[in-house]
């Protein structure tokens, strides 16, 4: 088994699954309206990826390869479905907060891409740290573009006001096409660090 | 192909796939009392905020008209109505308390899918105390009304002003029936 510590900084930096593997793009552009709705999306995804993960590795070897899409579907929305019901039932403050985005998370193709690429092929335990990391990896890159846009666009950090009121806000950057704009500028520098690394 | 490349991969799906259900039944039986007390909790709460004076509230059962979702009546003979009338980004739900008098003694919103930075600050008190102590018709200032508008975000605002006329026509209109 490869480093725990490879294998999560391989998911927040490395293959960062928004910046350099741009996949997961639909909640992404759609929840990134402010740092906590990106925060909230990302740890909930998070949650459901470790779990998907590690049951997807425990069953891999029962799971003949010709159905192996179909269950991996069953297993991710079974475990989003009881998050739901566990979330509603003794967290409904966290609930009223990420409700909307939890039924969301089973048609995130991030849990189904790292079920296929990592956790079919690996141990429950690495699979557990692949979760870890793709899912922090997820929350850093909409919590960053969710700040960004907030402050833009509502002069908010964080839901709380820190730009002074005459500031022109550009409200565009909280709307649908600002999470277009926000993402190609992020990729753009992360593109010209790595470009300027390698 | 032969008969067991085709029944091997069904017969594991199948029970991926029963073992699944079997357990979303076990949560989802465990969890329907805990969701229940929490749904009656969050909403008796919030027609506690919009009618501080009442103590208890009771369904009623009469027709939703228009964008009304549910219709409450207090220990005190007033109402709280939640409407759910079209904003910009969907439904701006909304909860009115109005007192036997016909006078709105407090609103909500209380779920809505609004402009962030914009329509969303109708959840914020400078916008929602502009209705308490209103009767009659509410509407904002653009349309001749007593609400002042949230800044770019009329379209929010006047959503907001018809969910409560609605609650306020209802009562005017059915009141005293119940």
């Amino acid at each position: 088994m490869a480093n725990p510590i490879t294998i999560i900084k391989n998911g927040i930096i490395d293959e960062n699954p928004t910046f350099i593997q741009v996949i997961g793009m639909c909640p992404t552009l759609a929840v990134t309206s402010s740092a906590i709705n990106g925060i909230g999306m990302g740890l909930s995804t998070t949650a459901v990826l470790v779990f998907a993960n590690i049951f997807v590795s425990l069953l891999r070897k029962i799971i003949p390869d010709t159905v192996r899409i179909p269950c991996f579907i069953v297993v991710i929305a079974t475990f989003v479905t009881i998050i739901e019901f566990l979330l509603k039932a003794y967290l409904p403050a966290l609930n009223a907060s990420l409700g909307l985005y939890i039924p969301l998370i089973v048609v995130n193709c991030i849990i189904l891409a790292r079920a296929e690429a990592f956790a079919s092929k690996n141990g429950p335990v690495a699979s557990a740290f692949d979760g870890i990391g793709m899912g922090l990896g997820f929350t850093f890159a909409l919590g960053l573009l969710g700040l960004i846009r907030e402050f833009i666009g509502a002069g908010t950090a964080f839901d709380m006001t820190v730009l002074p009121e005459a500031f022109p806000r550009t409200l565009l950057f909280v709307m649908a096409p600002g999470g277009f704009f926000t993402l190609a500028l992020v990729m753009a520098v992360i593109n010209s660090i790595r470009n300027k690394k390698a | 192909m032969n008969s067991k490349a085709v029944i091997r991969p069904a017969i594991v799906l199948l029970l991926i796939s029963a073992v699944a259900a079997g357990l979303l039944g076990v949560v989802s039986e465990v969890t329907k009392a805990p969701i229940a007390a929490q749904a009656e909790k969050s909403l008796n709460e919030g027609m506690m905020a919009v009618m501080p004076e009442a103590s208890t509230f009771e369904a009623v059962d009469a027709e939703f008209t228009g964008t009304i979702t549910g219709i409450y009546k207090s220990d005190t003979n007033g109402f709280v109505l939640t409407t759910a009338p079209g904003g910009f980004g969907g439904a701006v739900n909304t909860m009115v308390g109005i007192d036997a008098d016909g006078v709105i003694t407090g609103l909500r919103v209380t779920g809505h899918s609004e402009t962030p930075g914009l329509g969303a600050k109708s959840t914020e008190p400078a916008f929602y105390e502009q209705f308490t102590g209103q009767s009659g018709s509410v509407t904002v200032t653009k349309d001749g009304g007593q609400i002042v508008p949230i800044t770019s975000s009329t379209i929010t605002s006047r959503a907001v002003c018809a969910g409560a006329q609605e609650a306020l026509d209802w009562v005017a209109a059915n009141g005293g029936a119940y």
